[in-house]
């Protein structure tokens, strides 16, 4: 059985994309078949990440308005001996281009093919978003330790809570160790508190994630790194694993370390 | 009496000459005479042949469609001829300019960013970038002076005589009537900037060649050609 996963915020900017696409990649590293489907049409972005850029061929919006098929559509990410596959958005249409109902066709239509569909949500509330929820099973909510982020985290789990999608999951993104020890910002369990939703994961703020998906790598293919672990146990929880939250705390610099610069 | 309507032969078949002096009325009466006298003849001859070629040139006039389907009504129905074309020395004004626009080299000066479709009629020449996830669409060919990280295609319509003339660095995609193909090297030597002509070769693969062979590729690209005839 399938299951369709959209991974939705509310605020830009916190990691949706980010996020979908180091997710479906480690599912896909771990044997799943994964359907990524890019929903920010106008501002697509999951082909950017994934470095399929230059491969689309034909969008959502050519699925939609027939002028090509589902499968012709679908691009094979090369690296995971064909675990992965995308559907572009379109960049030269809007959101309104794509009913709930067209949405819904395309994500029965893949359901026998793939273990996992992840949908990357487009920020805010319109009509990408109603698109983005309307044929999903389950929902993340990813959200940053920051107020803003948080607020229209919560808003959204309201709206989604007068959909059938059973209790969304919540992922802390880009957390910052240090400020979060310090009290500056509200930590893991206020966080997950104050929104009342389970918590999947947390994951840390780490310069190479932006630099790997500046080269069209997803970080979950560095297993070294910290936000790739995140990203890594929060597939395997999705499995259906039990996985320790990571600590919080941060390693203390030792003298040599100090003096030579961070450690690899 | 000068003869307003004569036949005359060419290696194909007939041309039939309507004088543009002539009222439309004169050439009709004349045309009915010229087809009984032919008539007569072939029935004399026991000529049987059918579907003889037949061109039609009405010199400095321009024949109107209602013109054309009485003309060929006539031809039809009292002779073995079979009308291939109807040309003449003028084009309406439309037509020209549709016709200037299909073998005429755009030019634009801009910058094609995410999400922008520039589109060509016929052949375009751009100066400037195509940012990634925009995209380059013509009739005709392409040629880009600046560079191209984001789609090409030529040949919108299936032309696959159509070429694009680009630096082919990195990241891009190019598309010729419908082949496809994705710049994907990332070694050294195919960052260096060239600049390159793509097209669809013999055995209907799109493939690149220097600039240098352009000329043996497509021999008629420096060459107004086509559209105004049919």
């Amino acid at each position: 059985m399938s299951t369709a996963i959209v991974i939705t915020s509310g605020k830009g900017g916190v990691g949706k994309t980010t996020s979908t696409a180091n997710l479906g990649t480690a599912l896909a590293l771990q044997g799943k078949k994964v359907c990524l489907i890019d929903m920010d049409i106008g501002l697509r972005n999951l082909d950017v990440i994934l470095g399929l850029e230059n491969r689309i061929i034909y969008d959502i919006v050519d699925v939609v308005e027939e002028r090509a098929k589902l499968h012709q559509a679908l691009i094979k990410d090369k690296r995971f001996n064909d675990n992965l596959y995308l559907l572009p958005a379109a960049q030269n249409a809007d959101k309104n281009s794509i009913n709930e109902q067209q949405m819904i066709d395309i994500v029965e239509e893949l359901r026998s093919d793939y273990d996992y569909i992840l949908i990357d949500c487009p920020a805010g509330i319109e009509q990408g978003f109603k698109n983005s929820i309307a044929a999903a099973d389950r929902a993340f909510i990813v959200t940053t330790p920051e107020i803003s982020a948080i607020r229209d985290a919560d808003r959204i789990i309201g709206l989604l809570e007068q959909t059938e999608i059973s209790e969304p999951k919540l992922i802390i993104n880009r957390i910052r160790k240090r400020m979060m020890q310090d009290g500056e910002v509200m930590d893991v369990d206020e966080i997950t508190r104050h929104l009342s939703i389970d918590l999947l994961g947390i994951i840390f703020d780490d310069d190479d994630v932006v630099r790997s998906s500046n080269n069209g790598d997803p970080i979950v293919l560095n297993p070294k790194n910290a936000a790739s672990q995140g990203y890594r146990n929060i597939a395997r929880r999705i499995l259906g694993e039990t996985v320790p939250l990571m600590s919080l705390k941060t390693e203390k610099q030792s003298f040599w370390q100090k003096i030579f610069g961070k450690k690899k | 009496m000068k003869q307003n309507v004569t036949l005359k032969g060419i290696k194909e078949g007939f041309l039939l000459n309507l004088n543009d002096a002539a009222s439309f009325e004169e050439l009709t009466n004349e045309l009915d005479e010229l087809l009984d006298h032919l008539r007569a003849e072939r029935k004399l001859s026991g000529e049987t042949r059918k579907d003889i070629h037949l061109e039609i040139h009405s010199g400095d006039r321009l024949l109107n469609t209602e013109q054309k389907e009485l003309l060929s009504k006539k031809i039809e129905e009292k002779s073995h001829f079979s009308i291939k074309s109807f040309d003449s020395n003028v084009l309406t004004y439309e037509c020209a300019i549709e016709w200037q626009k299909k073998v005429s080299l755009e030019m634009k000066v801009q910058t094609v960013r995410s999400g922008q479709i520039l589109e060509a009629p016929g052949d375009i020449l751009l100066i400037g970038k195509v940012h990634p996830g925009g995209s380059i669409r013509a009739k005709g060919s392409i040629f880009i002076i600046g560079e191209l990280h984001g789609v090409a295609h030529a040949g919108v319509d299936g032309d696959t005589s159509a070429v694009i003339v680009a630096d082919f660095l990195t990241k891009a995609q190019i598309r010729i009537a419908d082949n496809v193909e994705v710049i994907e090297n990332e070694d050294e030597e195919s960052k260096k900037s060239k600049v390159e002509v793509a097209y669809i070769n013999d055995l209907h693969i799109l493939s690149f060649e220097t600039l240098d062979r352009l000329k043996k590729i497509q021999p008629s690209i420096d060459k107004v050609t086509g559209g105004l005839f049919e």
